[in-house]
């Protein structure tokens, strides 16, 4: 898996791409904690490149949203693809994290 | 009498000597101080205040420097003091004073200046020439920056615009421009312009026309640099005059700009200073870094010629693949009682090896093809085009049932004479493995034209036949004889085509997949020739690594079920650890579209799987790491979708995992139950038995009516 973050002002977008399963939800998770850790906390899942997510990425992000928010900032998502939207709703994801078309406004969001 | 020689001896000094009174009048001189400012004799300087022979700049610390000597009676430093000759410019001096005292009081001073001017002349020389050396050093540093642009960028405008930039900080100049000639060659248009000035404007994109404008002609034409040091009056320069008048241009230097003998364009530099006038180092020196301008124009052409071309052929590739995958076929052949897979990757984008199979209009046969077309690229591509197309065209002859034999003989025959006759100057030929099936007996019929012999392997996983060449590789000579033989099938059984490049597969090491390594996997009791060809595929692709692939690897595969009516099993098995769970996956995404299933079907099964895996290596074997797992998928056509999937772990019946609360706010939210959850939202049916023999077994259900 790969992963890249661009920094948009206060915003952190993080693109993975690939499928996320058990074998690469670690590697996300660790990612992710490693931001928080450095005080980014409003982060943007960039989700343009990932074409399967398991209920393991799930568990990633409902960890990195409640780590994010806990500090006042949020974990976003954007660019969904429909396979991974629907492992999103089928696990009542969509009501709790914000999902945007695209990651501009997911980071315009933020300000 | 000492002291009747001491002026005397004061006039043997190069250094002036004079006395003065209070006020400051010179009193006594000696020779060099007349001599010193240019003066005949000692007459015209006694009795003149010391004053008049000091330049303007030192009056003032003169005064504070006489004042310190009646003040203390002590005797001045040294201090720094310009002179005054009576023509050219002030001197540079050491004076020194000391009083003159009678009874303890000070009567007069006495000084002695020093001409510094010849030292302070060498200082300067040295410093001119330390700028001068360093100004060089900047110079080549330039250059060198100029060069390493040159290199850097292929974009042109950013490598011209940072040369211009470059060029105003080495000449003294007001902007610096490039401009080339336009491809109608009637005039030059500036593409790279740069002023350190902000009131300057900026002449990019600015046509200069050649007509009128005799020295842009004169330039090109001779191919050498022009220092016009009028350009608003200069002849030479008619049409510009407006613009240099504009611009208040005066001295100008344009130096052409030189590809391969001819002057492509030209670089124009005017003076800050109106009346500069540009030395020859300076001339050179621009004709040096047009010379890497030049460099950067050619490279950029020639980059942009060759990435359009690259373009070119890239896109013709790309449409040469996707017609090329038009000539394989789009759907196995379904037929009750038998299976087909096959699986196929290009080495390159077009490929020469294939595959083929149909069913044979107004009969109940189907013909299928494994060939191998010589050579690689796009040649071979069309080559496989001309066979495929051939075997097809010439199939329409195998209507006639009553003799399936010598129809198929007429085939091989008719396709070999096509090529040998009418493409023999390309000395092209294909190694052909055609088959004809009788579906109700069993029997396969098929001509091998110098082709790998196919496996045969029965229902127990034991090799019972290799199907020999039956001929030479087709499209060699006409009239090559081919001979027709025939297996039959027993239930259970299948046969495996396959090509060189499968074979051949190159490991890191360079290590080929060999035959023996491919009737290995070949010979176990599979139940589905789709899971022994993706099994194949991934041991392969394993072998092969992240090396690029060889030659084009297919493989093809017909396989008579046990009994006409059971459904195919697709079964795959493996270690119990985390990182099997993708091929799993992959395995059940691969059955279901082999077996036709929707894209929601497919991805229902899929996830599944993936997860009830995934809970399975991560929780059923807490304290083991020998643990397996196997999947199998059933599909029967419109009615339902199983898997099953075993494990030797610990028991664990789902019904006692955890039930996520899907409507708890975020904070409250626990990941545990998930998977199982969207297993189970996706699927008709989940369930658990613990086996007899002390085998987990969970069966996931998807109708598909």
């Amino acid at each position: 898996m790969q992963i890249t973050n661009q920094k948009m002002n206060a915003v952190v977008v993080v693109s993975p791409s690939g499928s996320i399963d058990a074998t690469t939800a670690p590697e996300l998770g660790a990612h992710i904690d490693d931001l928080v850790s450095h005080d980014d906390v409003k982060l943007v899942a960039d989700f343009a490149s990932v074409d399967y997510t398991s209920s393991a990425g799930l568990r990633v992000l409902l960890g990195a949203a409640k780590q994010t928010r806990a500090q006042g900032g949020d974990l976003r998502l954007s660019s969904v693809a429909p396979d991974v939207m629907k492992v999103l709703s089928l696990s009542g994801f969509t009501s709790i994290l914000k999902i945007f078309d695209d990651t501009d406004s997911a980071v315009a969001s933020f300000a | 009498m000492l002291s009747a020689d001491i002026p005397a001896l004061l006039d043997t000094l190069q250094d002036s000597y004079f006395e003065a009174d209070p006020r400051g009048i010179i009193t006594f001189a000696n020779r060099a101080f007349f001599e010193n400012l240019g003066l005949p004799g000692r007459e015209s300087v006694l009795g003149r205040n010391f004053r008049r022979f000091t330049d303007g700049r030192s009056i003032r610390k003169l005064y504070q420097k006489f004042g310190e000597l009646y003040r203390t009676g002590e005797p001045v430093e040294r201090f720094s003091y310009f002179f005054k000759p009576i023509k050219g410019e002030a001197r540079p001096g050491e004076l020194s004073i000391s009083p003159i005292l009678q009874d303890g009081r000070v009567i007069g001073s006495r000084g002695l200046i020093r001409d510094i001017s010849a030292h302070v002349q060498a200082e300067q020389d040295l410093r001119r020439a330390k700028n001068a050396a360093e100004a060089q050093a900047a110079k080549l540093r330039s250059v060198n920056r100029v060069a390493a642009t040159v290199g850097q960028s292929l974009d042109l405008s950013v490598v011209l615009q940072s040369i211009c930039v470059e060029l105003t900080s080495i000449f003294p100049v007001r902007n610096a421009g490039v401009a080339l000639i336009t491809p109608d060659r009637q005039s030059m248009e500036v593409v790279a312009f740069h002023t350190p000035f902000v009131e300057e404007r900026s002449a990019l994109g600015l046509i200069l026309p050649f007509e009128g404008n005799p020295s842009s002609q004169e330039v090109i034409r001779t191919r050498k640099p022009l220092v016009l040091q009028d350009a608003q009056n200069d002849p030479r320069s008619e049409t510009l005059s407006d613009i240099s008048r504009a611009r208040g241009t005066r001295a100008i230097m344009i130096v052409p700009i030189l590809s391969r003998g001819e002057a492509i364009g030209t670089v124009g530099m005017p003076a800050v200073d109106p009346f500069y006038e540009f030395s020859d180092v300076e001339v050179e020196l621009a004709e040096t870094i047009a010379g890497q301008i030049a460099a950067a124009v050619d490279n950029a052409r020639l980059h942009t010629q060759t990435e359009s071309a690259l373009t070119v052929a890239e896109h013709d590739l790309e449409i040469g693949r996707q017609i090329q995958a038009g000539f394989f076929p789009e759907r196995l052949p379904d037929v009750p009682g038998w299976e087909f897979a096959a699986e196929f990757t290009a080495a390159r984008q077009v490929a020469g090896d294939f595959y083929d199979a149909f069913a044979i209009p107004n009969t109940d046969l189907i013909g299928f093809v494994v060939g191998d077309v010589c050579d690689k690229g796009v040649g071979a591509a069309l080559f496989m085009v001309l066979f495929r197309s051939l075997i097809r065209a010439f199939s329409v002859d195998l209507e006639s049932v009553e003799r399936p034999r010598e129809s198929l003989l007429r085939l091989i025959r008719s396709t070999n004479d096509f090529i040998a006759e009418y493409h023999g100057r390309s000395n092209m030929f294909a190694t052909l493995f055609v088959g004809l099936l009788e579906p109700k007996s069993g029997v396969l019929h098929y001509v091998n034209g110098g082709h790998e012999p196919p496996a045969v392997v029965n229902a127990e996983g034991a090799l019972v036949a290799r199907l020999d060449p039956t001929g030479p590789a087709v499209g060699l000579f006409t009239g090559t004889p081919y001979r027709v033989q025939s297996h039959e099938l027993a239930p259970g059984e299948f046969i495996v085509g396959f090509t060189d490049g499968t074979t051949d597969a190159r490991s890191a090491a360079g290590e080929p997949f060999r035959e023996e390594r491919l009737l290995e996997c070949l010979t176990n009791p599979w139940t589905s020739v789709h899971s022994m060809i993706f099994e194949l595929s991934v041991e392969l692709k394993h072998h092969i690594g992240s090396e690029p692939q060889f030659d084009d690897i297919t493989l093809f595969a017909v396989r008579r079920k046990t009994s006409a009516a059971s459904p195919s099993v697709h079964a795959i098995c493996r270690k119990a650890m985390i990182g099997v769970v993708p091929e799993f996956r992959a395995f059940v995404e691969s059955v279901a579209q082999y077996s036709g299933l929707s894209g929601d079907q497919t991805f229902a099964l899929k996830s599944s799987a993936d997860e009830l895996c995934t809970n399975i290596v991560q929780y059923g074997y807490p304290d083991r790491d020998d643990g397996l797992l196997s999947l199998s998928i059933v599909v029967e056509r419109d009615v339902l979708a199983r898997i099953v999937i075993t494990d030797d772990g610990v028991h664990f019946p789902p019904e006692e995992a955890a039930v996520p609360d899907l409507d708890a706010p975020l904070e409250e939210r626990d990941a545990g139950g998930l998977g199982l959850h969207i297993a189970r939202s996706q699927l008709d049916r989940i369930t658990y038995s613990r086996t007899q023999i002390g085998t987990n077994e969970l069966v996931l259900e998807l109708d598909l009516t």
